[in-house]
């Protein structure tokens, strides 16, 4: 055996081992302060295993090997590693570049595809030329990947009569980027403005199996999203938004002398029905029936957010707040270094949307004048997820169990909402003259699907680009074409179109019964 | 993020997984690599690769820490480069010196082609550990787990380094007796 055998075998010890041995002791000087502290733990330990089931602050409901307020809330607690020469410590640098590999499904930022106009109601007499182009010219590293897409339109009146249409183009896109630039629609030539709506996200579904609320991963998730759930879209329960709302406001936390990675507060509630407890700007919460824990650590706290949390209904019927100075597998030393208070106000449904709604775009850009009308979008797409957030708690699967797994953290929801890329539509009533055509163009940037944390330097900067030609779209399509527009910037890794720059073939022609169309490009500038 | 949000955003294959993942334990996982590296470059790449390795492992695996889970898989993915980056001489740093000390453990085996199961040495090595105090036990981890300097690890708990460096030797010993033992030397 060698050295290096036995170093590699030490890799795969007892896991608990290695949790314990994270725990720091601290320092003689700084020990003496926290004796009173460790005294009471050590009793407390004594006494974890009688009340574990008692008290909701030691044993985590459905867990066996958790009996902490947290095994390591929101992941910093007491730092598990921490090397001991922090002068000498050099923050790792951050991938700049990030690409993928061409032909690679994995991506850990799907941007979307571009997908088809359609028709709101189907026209036998109206038929389509569509021209895609991809204008590349602006497209650099730093931006990561944007290109200027324009998707041209030209719609033919086969009858003699003129036809009124309502079109509708399903872009992905996340409401921050669309308060900077909206995607514009020209008709023959003229700006119009068209009405925007929320599409789905995926996750919802109407019989309560899938309930979680993530964008797409793959180019196949948006597909599954226009085909299946669109069409009982959108769902807000009106009713819900009217409901009173007791909220329980933590203010002046504090950590005294405790690291504020381990300083936490504790709020313990007695409800009538835990279903009916939400939070936001918290770090967790358990439940066992009847109480009601909601934690919240100092260094969590994000920048002008107020850890809240919220009871629907009827208040409840007792609450107690406490401080923690040490959070740790089996450890909790309650002190009163960690110290806040709760302030108690009545509000509504509505209105506590409406609040994170204005927290998460406050900094928000606003040049594309449409601010107000994307928080209102937002604040729906918001009012979706909890509709079905409170019903999945309340009429769906949710025992204390699931609770773990789905925490009803709205703070979450809320960036989600705001944040992560989702399907929106865009529609707009044109006159199709009788024997004649109308031109629509629809003209915005999107950025390139990729790999944040690409680690082959070869496929850094690589950029994905999927178009569905067809997906339930209602247009009969005559012709399919995709030009691109490049100026030297960057080199196609990987493609379907058809596009041969170096032998001048910058326009191409789409099957458009094709699935998909995808394009890999490496940005050299 | 709390840990099963995370694993639940991996099971649910959403990219953000990955994010959350390096957004929480980005400087975990470097630190891991960098003591047995000590290349920002080499260190980053393996602290990538971790990512790409969980996101393939999860589902099906479901990991109960989910911390020391990814803090394995550095450590597993920074040794194996660690060795192909001196396949033909023991580099220097701490791990150079971690290694050279588990030499001493390793001395009183009869050949360097000796057959063992690796799950054998690694269940006696677990055994082992739990006959260790609670105390000498996470020296003996912090060294020979994560690579620590050893005043860094008298830091860590409080103590002399002289005496994480007797308790060092004195587990060496008693390591490479329980091999012996256990027909492993």
């Amino acid at each position: 055996m060698k050295a290096e055998d036995l170093f590699d075998a030490i890799g795969d010890i007892d896991d608990k081992l290695i949790m314990e041995s994270d725990i720091k002791r601290k320092k003689k000087a700084g020990f003496k302060r926290y004796q009173g502290i460790l005294a009471a733990a050590a009793c407390l330990l004594l006494i974890v295993g009688i009340v574990s089931f008692l008290n909701p602050l030691v044993q985590r409901p459905g867990s066996t090997d958790n009996p902490g307020i947290s095994d390591n809330p929101e992941g910093n607690g007491p730092l598990p590693y921490d090397p001991a020469n922090p002068e000498e410590w050099t923050e790792p640098e951050v991938v700049e570049n990030p690409g993928m590999e061409p032909g690679a499904e994995w991506v850990n930022f799907n941007a979307g595809p571009v997908m088809p106009m359609t028709l709101v109601a189907e026209d036998d007499n109206i038929s389509a030329k569509r021209g895609l182009t991809y204008d590349f010219s602006g497209t650099t590293k730093e931006n990561k990947g944007v290109v200027a897409v324009q998707d041209k339109y030209v719609l033919s009146n086969s009858s003699a009569e003129d036809r009124e249409i309502t079109v509708s183009y399903p872009y992905v896109g996340n409401i921050k980027d669309m308060m900077a630039a909206v995607p514009a629609l020209t008709v023959d030539g003229n700006t119009v403005d068209a009405d925007i709506t929320n599409g789905s996200y995926l996750g919802y579904d109407k019989n309560g199996e899938l309930r979680h609320f993530y964008p797409g991963v793959l180019t196949d998730d948006y597909m599954t999203m226009i085909k299946g759930v669109e069409k009982d879209w959108p769902a807000i329960d009106e009713g819900l938004l009217e409901q009173e709302v007791t909220v329980y406001e933590i203010d002046d936390f504090t950590g005294g002398n405790v690291p504020a990675d381990v300083a936490t507060l504790a709020l313990r509630l007695k409800v009538k029905d835990t279903g009916k407890v939400f939070f936001s700007h918290c770090t967790g919460m358990f439940s066992d029936g009847e109480y009601v824990t909601v934690y919240v650590t100092l260094a969590h706290l994000p920048k002008g957010g107020v850890p809240k949390v919220y009871v629907i209904g009827e208040a409840a019927e007792e609450y107690s707040l406490k401080g923690y100075s040490y959070v740790q597998i089996s450890s909790q030393y309650e002190t009163t270094e960690v110290s806040g208070k709760v302030i108690e106000g009545q509000t509504t449904v509505e209105d506590v949307l409406w609040d994170l709604t204005n927290f998460y775009t406050k900094d928000a850009a606003a040049d594309s004048g449409k601010k107000e009308l994307m928080k209102s979008l937002g604040n729906d797409r918001l009012a979706e997820m909890f509709t079905d957030m409170y019903h999945y708690r309340n009429d769906g699967v949710s025992s204390d169990e699931d609770l773990i797994f789905y925490e009803p953290a709205l703070s979450d929801i809320a960036y989600m909402a705001f944040e992560y890329e989702q399907i929106y539509y865009f529609t707009q009533t044109v006159t199709v003259p009788g024997n004649g055509s109308v031109s629509l163009t629809w003209d915005y940037v999107k950025k390139g699907s990729h790999n944040t944390y690409e680690p082959n330097e070869d496929f850094r900067d690589n950029f994905c680009y999927d178009n569905l030609p067809n997906l339930e779209t209602k247009l009969y399509f005559t012709e399919q074409t995709a030009a691109l527009v490049e100026t030297g910037n960057i080199r196609i890794e990987d493609q379907n179109y058809g596009f041969d720059p170096e032998r001048g073939v910058l326009k191409v022609t789409l099957e458009s019964d094709a699935e998909r169309y995808y394009m890999v490009v490496k940005v050299l500038k | 993020m709390e840990d099963q949000k995370i694993i639940d955003l991996y099971v649910k294959r959403d990219e953000k997984a990955i994010e959350k993942t390096a957004d929480k334990y980005g400087k975990y996982c470097f630190s891991i690599a960098y003591n047995v590296l000590m290349s920002h470059e080499d260190s980053e790449e393996c602290v990538n690769d971790t990512w790409i390795k969980t996101w393939n492992t999860i589902p099906p695996a479901m990991p109960e820490c989910f911390r020391i889970f990814l803090g394995k898989i550095t450590r597993n993915l920074s040794f194996d480069k660690y060795r192909y980056n001196h396949s033909e001489k023991r580099g220097g740093g701490v791990i150079g010196a971690v290694l050279d000390e588990l030499e001493e453990v390793v001395a009183g085996s009869d050949s360097v082609e000796e057959a063992y199961e690796r799950k054998i040495l690694v269940e006696a090595i677990n055994t082992y550990l739990h006959t260790l105090s609670k105390r000498d036990c996470n020296i003996f981890i912090r060294r020979y787990f994560y690579g620590e300097e050893t005043k860094d690890i008298a830091q860590r708990y409080a103590i002399k380094e002289s005496n994480v460096l007797m308790i060092l030797s004195r587990t060496r010993k008693k390591l490479q007796q329980h091999l012996k033992e256990e027909a492993l030397l």
